[in-house]
This record gives C-alpha cells, structure tokens and sequence, in this order.
C-alpha cells in the first residue's frame, strides 16, 4: 500500500468527543466512537496526509518505531475504508 | 496563622470596610464599631464588652475558614506547561517573552511525550481525575506538531486511566483557520490577545512581517466562539488604549460572546518606551477597569484582573509556588513561563528539573523547595490587604528578592481595583459609584501604608 490521500465520504461526519472522536454514517445513522490511537490516526492524517511529519507525530503518540507506526496507519485505514468511512487513493 | 496579624481596616466614604481573607468575612461599620472590633479580637475570647452586631462579626472574625495553601513533600503540579517553541510570527511592541531573542528552537516531539508521560503519572499516583494542560510560547501554534501529539498523547493517556483533559492555550490567533478550528474542537479554553480595535491592535501587536494582526486575530476568535472551546479575550492596556476600555469590553461581548475578558496593563521596560508605547495612568486604569466591569456583567461575562481579590487566600497569584511544571523546548522545567534570562536577571532560579536527553525526567528537589519558601517572603506586601490575593503579583517583575518595600504603580491599581471587588461583593455600587467620581480618595487610599486593623487608630 503506497497511500497518498485519505478522503471521507461527503456522507460522514464527525465530532471530537472526550473519549475520541465520533464519526457518523448521515445515511444510515450508524455511529462508530473510535478510541485512541486510532482517533489521533485520524486526526494527524486528515491533517498532513501521507508526510512522513504524520508518521513522525503518530510515532511519538503510540510510542513505536516508524516501521511499525506506518503498519499501523495502514491496518487502521483499510478497516476505516471496509467500514465505509473513506477512500484512499 | 494569626487572624489579627491578617485582618484589614480599609476606609471608604467615612465607613470602615472590615476585611478578612482568612475567616472569609467583610462587612462594612463606623469607626466606634472597628474600634470596638479591633479591642475585641486582641483580647480574643476574653472580651465580653460588646454587643449585638460587632459581637456576631467577632465571632466570625475569630474562626479560621480558609488559610492560604502551601506545597509540600513531593512534587505535585498545578497544571503542566508546554512552551512547544520561543519563536513567533508576532513582533508585539511590549513583548516580554525574548520571542525576539529566542532561539529557533522548537520541542522535540519524543521530550514532549516524555513530559506528558511523566505528568500522568503523577496525577494517577495523587488520584487526581483531571489531567490539565496549559501551553505557552512564543506562539505556541508555530509548533502545531507539538500542540497535536501533546494533546493526542494525553488523551490517551487519560482513556488509559480513566481521567479527563483540560486543555488551554495562550495564543495571537496569527494562523490559517484549519488551526483554530482544531483549537475550537480539542481545547477547553483558548486565550487570545486582542488589543481591542484595529488601529491599537495593529500599532501594539505588528507581525515580523510588517502586516497587522487585526482580521486574523479577528478571525480566530470568531471561529473559536463559534466552536465548543470557551473564548478569553486578553488585551494589553497602554496610554493608547485606556480611554477605549468600555468601548472594548463592550465590543468584545457583544462580538465574540467570550467566556471570559481580561484587562492587563502594559509593564514598561526600555524596549516599549523606544517604541513609544506608556503604561496607562493607574488611577485612569482602575477606574476604566472597574466601569467596563460593570459593562461586561450586564452582559453576564466576567472581567478578570488576574490579581483581583480571590475567593480563597493564596500565596501566589501566578502559577509560581503551585508546583507548576513548564517544560521548555531544551527540556529544563520551570515553575514561570517567561526566559530564564528574566529572573536570573534578578538573582533568581526558578527551574526545578529537566528532561534529559533520554527523556528520563529529573526534578530537583531542593530548587523546588526554595521557589516554594521564597515566594513566601513579600516584605512590601506585609501591610496590604492584598497580601492574601494579589499576593505580590508577579514575583520576577513586581516584587523580586530586593525590590524595595513601596507600592508601584502597580500595586495602586491592583488596591483600588480589588477594593472596589469588595465592595461590589457586598453589594455596595452606590459606595462604588462615589469613590469612582472621587478619583483623589480613591488615590489617597491606594497610597495608604497600612491597612491592618491593628494598625488602625
Ligand atoms: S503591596 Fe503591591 S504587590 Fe504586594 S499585595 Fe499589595 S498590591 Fe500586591
Ligand atoms: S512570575 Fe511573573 S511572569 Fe512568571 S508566571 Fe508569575 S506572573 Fe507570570
């Protein structure tokens, strides 16, 4: 996987709630807490997109080496793109 | 703890405010009367000659309620501080920060971890539930990578353990708006510096680039008012802006609808009187202060003077003496944001630790207990019935180790203001409104030596 962009789907929305951030299906009302880490995936990715600055900010947050931080974004962004909430290009 | 030693005898219009930081009580009498108070409380429980109302307000003034709290044993912050970087994109005529001077220094995101880490264990270890966050700068959002994995790393830690966050920044609102909007969806309370109306702001706080500050300042405290984070407005007050105080406060709450306004006058130094910039006349600040006050609070949003009477005694207005970690980008932990050149200017250290390149986090222990004991020793402030509250206002630049025993123009502002504070608690506005109209009482008292009621003849 050689990502370059994360987009949410225009029928999805979401919030930052104190335990994560809450992302909304519009549609179907399906609502899904994402909890930490992968509400800071969320996060940094939206923000910096596939910059090695997002896999520097990540690492630091969940503590663990870059490899495994980029295994990590991967993993989390093919779950998030199953469940519906975005595509990545 | 004597509540005699720390009982005060303010006089206002021909009456005697009685004050009391420490039995919580305040009450307005005539002279007999705080004669008779003052008999009463040297003799302690032995004096039975009084009657009725001074007698019920004696046994008030003889029970201890609230005394100042003191840290001691081991560490345990007020909040932890994250200056993410010195550097800033502002060029403020009166910054007092060194951002200037400061080098391009920014955090590293492992030591900002570290810090975060360390902070959290120690709010487990004390079974807090809250884990509270404050950062400064420079300008801190010109290291937004920072800000994001301190505030990410916290609040996972706070999942983790089953706490909650607080998050505050101290910011010039000089960003793209993606940045407040981040601010306005994780930060609790966002400060933003807004001198008031564009030709002020812009002569006050310039950009390095030469631009204003205004539309985007502006603009960021209309997107964090929009958003859940709650707004406070800090403005700066020079003999620019004096005059333009209620017109300010009135703006900013009908405008931005803020949490919270504040009012500080501007501190001189040798660089803002080359830039022609002047502390406003005390006496003007105070009373433009304690009207716009009243102007905020028809519209229900507090004004604060930081060192304004508080609820509870302290010895410290600041976040110094509470244990307050602030991390700096080259790791040292301080108990006060400002560089470290300030205070050592002055004779003092108030680091207490570092993070070591490892990041392993050293605190040391001895320095914290002098910064704890020095801020103690107020020689000034002995006599002042804002000992309790104001507390010496800031230790580096008001009353440092040496700074001689007589009120500044600080001092008087901080007196008439916190006065009047009293006297608003009371419900005393028709007393309030005569002492605003008789500018040189209220002048004469904030020059008054002695408020102690033992001192009082
Ligand atoms: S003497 Fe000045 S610094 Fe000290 S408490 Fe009073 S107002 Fe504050
Ligand atoms: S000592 Fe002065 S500059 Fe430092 S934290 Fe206190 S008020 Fe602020």
């Amino acid at each position: 996987m050689n990502p370059k962009k994360m987009t949410v789907l225009p029928e999805i929305a979401w919030v930052v709630e104190n335990q994560g951030i809450l992302v909304i299906n519009t549609d179907t009302s399906i609502v899904k807490l994402l909890d930490y880490p992968d509400a800071a995936v969320w996060s940094v990715i939206l923000r910096y997109g596939f910059r090695p600055k997002a896999v520097e900010i990540l690492s630091a947050i969940i503590d663990s080496t870059a490899k495994n931080t980029r295994e990590k974004i991967e993993n989390t962004l093919i779950n998030w793109e199953k469940e519906g909430f975005i595509t990545v290009s | 703890m004597n509540i005699l030693q720390n009982t005060y005898l303010l006089p206002v219009n021909g009456k005697y405010l009685v004050y009391s930081p420490f039995a919580s009580t305040r009450a307005l009498v005539n002279k007999s009367a705080a004669l008779e108070i003052k008999k009463g409380m040297k003799a302690g429980a032995a004096f039975s000659d009084n009657q009725g109302q001074v007698e019920n307000l004696l046994i008030h003034l003889n029970e201890k309620k609230v005394l100042p709290e003191k840290r001691k044993g081991e560490i345990n912050p007020l909040f932890l501080g994250i200056i993410p970087t010195r550097s800033c994109n502002g060029a403020c005529n009166y910054c007092d920060f060194g951002a200037d001077k400061a080098p391009d220094l920014y955090m590293p995101l492992k030591r900002a971890v570290s810090a975060v880490d360390w902070y959290s264990g120690i709010v487990r270890k004390n079974k807090h539930k809250l884990l509270e966050i404050h950062f400064f700068g420079g300008e801190p959002m010109m290291a937004m990578d920072v800000v994001e994995t301190v505030v990410h790393r916290a609040r996972f830690n706070a999942q983790n353990a089953n706490l909650k966050t607080v998050f505050e920044i101290s910011t010039n609102g000089q960003y793209h708006r993606d940045k407040a909007e981040f601010l306005g969806s994780y930060f609790t309370t966002v400060i933003l510096s807004l001198d008031g109306f564009e030709p002020v702001q812009n002569a006050h706080r310039p950009l390095k680039n030469g631009r204003g500050s205004f539309q985007d300042a502006r603009r960021t405290a209309e997107i964090i008012s929009g958003s859940s984070a709650r707004l406070g407005l800090r403005a700066c007050v020079s003999d620019k802006n004096v005059d333009q105080m209620g017109k300010i406060a009135e703006w900013f709450c009908r405008e931005f609808k803020p949490f919270s306004i504040n009012f500080e006058a501007l501190r001189e130094t040798s660089e803002t009187s080359i830039k022609n910039l002047y502390p406003p006349d005390p006496v003007k600040f105070a009373v433009s202060l304690i009207k716009a006050r009243r102007i905020c609070a028809s519209y229900g949003i507090p004004l604060v003077y930081a060192t304004d009477i508080s609820m509870n005694p302290v010895y410290s207005s600041c976040p110094v003496g509470k244990d307050t970690a602030i991390v700096s980008p080259d790791g040292r932990i301080s108990n006060c944001y400002l560089m470290p050149e300030k205070w050592k200017e002055i004779g003092m250290d108030l680091d207490f630790g570092f993070i070591r390149d490892d990041n392993v986090v050293v605190i040391e222990k001895g320095n914290l207990k002098t910064i704890r004991n020095d801020i103690t020793k107020k020689p000034r402030c002995s006599r002042c019935f804002c000992r309790w509250s104001c507390a010496g206002g800031c230790h580096v630049g008001n009353t440092f180790p040496g700074a001689g025993n007589d009120y500044n123009d600080y001092c008087r502002q901080t007196r008439m203001i916190s006065l009047s504070t009293l006297l608003d608690s009371l419900g005393m506005d028709e007393m309030t409104n005569e002492i605003l109209e008789e500018t040189a009482r209220l002048e004469s008292f904030a020059n008054q030596s002695s408020d102690l009621l033992m001192d009082f003849m």
